[in-house]
């Protein structure tokens, strides 16, 4: 489900620069987690709401049952076990940002990554969403 | 295993790099000053030595930038502390940020290792992996295949556990377990290097600095001797901890 659809039916504006979305989970013993991206950089990289993948839901361990997904953020700016989402014109630090210091932005940087369908490791130059050219 | 048991090294010249990764490249010969580096990496029961000796109060230990970023977060022990998959005595260190390590070496009247030293440490630029060249197994290290680690609810392992994670310089546990943190800025790749003595590429503190040798969270390509990583100077996760170096007289 496109994120753009969902916050579109909220009747939120996505033309607003200035907004940003935070994701809120279910929270587990371990705590709530959360997280805050920059609401239109997440339309422009069509951001989605998953709820299944390879035609089964989502499991426990990738985000069951509703996970934000944004290819251009490293995973932990992604929350998974989703329950709500805030708009805000507030950026704050997410939980792992506050707890192991990563960064606040979360762009994906230029690194090695492991192609998980491709089984190898790849070189990524480039800055956000890594597609099918870079691989 | 001591605190005092560190290898004696130089370098004549050896191949940093490799040609498997553009980061890696160029390949050119690197020659090295004398210097001692860590058998070991810094174990909690070493920390835990230096934490309660004032590490965290005292802030002539620290840059500007590091006694800032403490103060400013309230940071008086590593991350994982209180928690036992992570702070047995002979398990390495971790939770601690780049400013953390340094400080800590500073403490041991020490540094961090330069790449170049590190990589020369772990495979005098001949070696594809710490014990040699035969591909990881979980008897040489902890590590994730494919980066899928074995289990989710992860632990370090003792800093002498895998009796086959032994570089020819005789460094152990240099891939696995923990990457460890690098004094050297990251760079796209190792072009700022014009003349191969001594190299070291220093840009900003703020900058993310140079992670060496893989985690239990990373997979066999990060294990290479020559393979390069980088995290922020805050990241206090548990993929990364440090061994120091010195000068040799």
């Amino acid at each position: 489900m496109p994120l753009s659809l969902v916050l579109d039916i909220a009747g939120v504006d996505l033309t607003d620069d200035d907004l940003y979305l935070q994701q809120l989970s279910n929270g587990t013993e371990k705590g709530r987690y959360d997280s805050t991206i920059h609401l239109q950089s997440a339309i422009k990289r069509d951001a989605v709401l998953a709820f299944e993948v390879d035609d089964a839901p989502l499991t426990l361990e990738t985000g069951y049952p509703l996970r934000l997904i944004d290819f251009g953020l490293y995973q932990y700016k992604c929350v998974k076990a989703l329950r709500e989402l805030v708009v805000t014109r507030r950026n704050e630090l997410g939980y792992w940002e506050a707890y192991a210091g990563y960064d606040l932005d979360g762009t994906v940087q230029p690194k090695k990554y492991y192609a998980v369908d491709l089984q190898k490791k790849i070189w990524y130059a480039g800055t956000g969403e890594i597609d099918d050219g870079d691989l | 295993m001591r605190d005092d048991d560190v290898i004696e090294l130089q370098s004549d010249g050896f191949l940093r790099g490799s040609p498997l990764c553009p980061n890696e490249q160029p390949v050119r010969l690197v020659r090295l000053a004398p210097f001692r580096i860590d058998r070991y990496p810094v174990t909690n029961r070493q920390f835990q030595r230096v934490l309660e000796a004032g590490l965290y109060q005292n802030a002539s230990l620290w840059s500007e930038a590091g006694w800032a970023f403490i103060q400013r977060n309230r940071i008086g022990r590593p991350n994982y502390w209180n928690d036992d998959h992570w702070n047995q005595p002979s398990q390495p260190v971790t939770g601690i940020s780049w400013w953390e390590a340094l400080a800590y070496s500073h403490f041991m009247g020490k540094t961090l290792p330069t790449e170049a030293q590190w990589e020369y440490a772990a495979g005098f630029g001949k070696r594809r992996f710490p014990w040699g060249d035969a591909e990881p197994t979980p008897e040489h290290a902890n590590y994730a295949p494919g980066c899928e680690p074995a289990e989710l609810n992860r632990r370090s392992m003792p800093v002498d556990h895998y009796s086959l994670n032994i570089a020819s310089s005789g460094c152990r546990d240099m891939a696995g377990n923990l990457g460890e943190w690098c004094i050297d800025n990251t760079s796209p790749d190792y072009s700022w290097d014009t003349d191969g003595r001594d190299p070291v590429h220093l840009t900003h503190e703020n900058a993310p600095h140079i992670v060496r040798g893989g985690s239990g969270l990373h997979d066999e390509d990060s294990l290479r001797c020559a393979s390069r990583d980088y995290y922020s100077p805050t990241v206090r996760d548990n993929i990364v901890g440090f061994r120091c170096v010195s000068h040799a007289p």
